[in-house]
């Protein structure tokens, strides 16, 4: 069932993000293109300016626009699914409650995975040709010397003196983490919707106070629990910090952000199964 | 294994309170058997959709417990129910043909060539997008996915009151051939005149509380009136 809602949820979510996707691509296209001809060098007409102003206007509305879209669509399709109308259809299917919420979770986990790559590969992809525009090299043998500076990087004796731990190890913890803070986004949003479900009137009124009562009990939660770790926080100079402490403070931040994610997903469940009321 | 002795529907001391004050259901108990038609009739306001919508799973009850082949409302027993609201549900963007595909998909018991034959009697095209279309078609569409599968108990509220007199006969028409003899229809309308032929049992609810549930012509003949008739003399301004 699962996988019939996560393909039904994928259709219904994908229209508006796809349009901004495309957006976000001709807009890079067109950009990168003025890199690879002579448009430049012909800045000071008049009417290249203004094009060339409002293009990349343009393209940093675009960029916004595929974050807010992602995020926008998130909370209108969980509240338009599950808490208007529709939601007669959906709660009347007999699936599970986990099953809805999970479906829900994985697409827009996905179109947010998706949305921060092309953001970077447009970004990667103009900053790359302008470079090599700038240096007056060849794309490709920019991006070479990029990539190969990029990777030295990992291997300087400077990363070993300031991260106690081997690197591969931090490079794990640095992938949970953002799996945990993917989901975190999406979760809060569903978490804050679900508790304005139990106001008895104004229903999105007490999603948006929720908003402001989650992220205060939850900064609060964050500081509690990072607080015996907070030397990683304070310094600047990490040469100091022992691998066990590095270690206390990754397993910490770990727990705590999966903490908060899973408390976050019982609510959502609790109400929508326990505490579930569509007027 | 199911138990087929045990009633389709047990109501026990079922409670639903709005807003900390608003008492819309009130200690109701109730049996709905298997094999009956059952008319759920009653005033506005008297908490037959709030009934029903607990017997769906859509409203929590305050207190109380509502059992469907002796679970409470779940997944087996949303296997088994098919629910026809009062509003209109279906996402507008969708066509009629992907809201009987989706249908297929959910529900084991959803036949698409039933669907499709009735679509093609009420002239509804399957390309034709929801929010293209009248209240009335939509709310006959939604009929049609209801009555389109096998189920064990079928919850209609309103089902007549937003259509035409004309198409009224052929859906209380589709509702008879359309569902099994083991089955159940559970149908909540202000319109008794219409429906009362096809009546087995009737339930009466006032504040939120059954105060009859007799079969319909123990009732004509206990009263020496129509259903209609003694419902207006009940429920009388």
């Amino acid at each position: 069932m699962l996988r019939k809602l996560f393909r039904q949820e994928w259709k219904s979510f994908s229209l508006a993000p796809t349009i901004v996707m495309i957006m976000l691509a001709v807009f890079t296209v067109i950009i990168m293109t003025t890199f690879m001809t002579s448009f430049w060098d012909n800045s000071y007409n008049i009417f290249a300016e203004l094009f060339s102003g409002l293009i990349v206007l343009a393209y940093i509305f675009t960029l916004a626009a595929v974050s807010f879209c992602i995020t926008i669509c998130t909370a209108v399709r969980f509240y338009k699914n599950f808490f208007t109308d529709e939601g007669y259809l959906m709660f009347t299917l007999p699936v599970k409650t986990s099953e809805l919420l999970f479906s829900k979770m994985l697409v827009a986990a996905c179109w947010k995975l998706v949305s921060m790559a092309c953001i970077f590969l447009s970004i990667l992809g103009i900053a790359t040709v302008a470079a090599a525009y700038i240096a007056d090299t060849g794309i490709v043998q920019f991006f070479q010397e990029f990539f190969e500076l990029f990777l030295e990087l990992f291997d300087a004796e400077w990363m070993r003196e300031y991260f106690a731990v081997p690197i591969p190890m931090f490079l794990i913890w640095l992938m949970l983490i953002a799996v945990f803070y993917l989901f975190y986004d999406i979760l809060f949003i569903y978490t804050c919707i679900c508790l304005g479900q139990l106001f008895h009137k104004h229903k999105i009124g007490g999603a948006i106070i929720s908003y402001f009562g989650l992220r205060f009990v939850v900064r609060l939660f964050r500081q509690l629990i990072t607080l015996p770790i907070s030397d990683i926080y304070l310094s600047y100079n990490t040469k100091n910090i022992t691998a066990g402490t590095w270690i206390l403070f990754m397993s910490t931040s770990l727990l705590a952000i999966g903490g908060i994610c899973f408390a976050m997903y019982f609510i959502c469940h609790y109400i929508m199964s326990r505490k579930l009321n569509l007027e | 294994m199911m138990d087929m002795s045990r009633p389709l529907v047990e109501i026990q001391g079922l409670t639903k309170v709005y807003n900390g004050s608003k008492l819309a259901v009130n200690q109701m108990n109730l049996v709905i058997p298997r094999g009956r038609i059952i008319g759920l009739l009653g005033p506005n306001g008297s908490g037959k959709t709030t009934l029903i919508k607990m017997i769906n799973g859509l409203l929590t009850p305050t207190g109380g417990k509502v059992l469907i082949n002796g679970e409470p409302p779940g997944p087996a027993s949303k296997a088994v129910i098919s629910y026809l609201p009062e509003r209109t549900y279906l996402p507008a963007g969708m066509k009629v043909k992907d809201v009987i595909s989706f249908f297929a998909q959910f529900y084991q018991d959803f036949s698409i060539e039933r669907a499709y034959n009735m679509l093609e009697i009420l002239a509804i095209p399957p390309s034709a997008q929801l929010k293209t279309l009248s209240k009335g078609t939509k709310e006959k569409i939604q009929l049609i996915l209801v009555m389109s599968r096998q189920a064990q108990l079928y919850i209609l509220d309103e089902p007549i009151a937003g259509v035409d007199p004309a198409a009224r006969d052929y859906i209380l028409h589709t509702i008879m051939s359309n569902y099994g003899h083991q089955s159940s229809i559970l149908l909540s309308t202000h319109l008794i005149t219409d429906i009362e032929a096809i009546l087995d049992d009737v339930i009466f609810v006032r504040y939120g509380q059954a105060i009859m549930h007799a079969p319909a012509e123990a009732v004509r003949r206990a009263h020496g009136k129509s259903v209609d008739a003694y419902f207006r003399e009940v429920f009388a301004c």
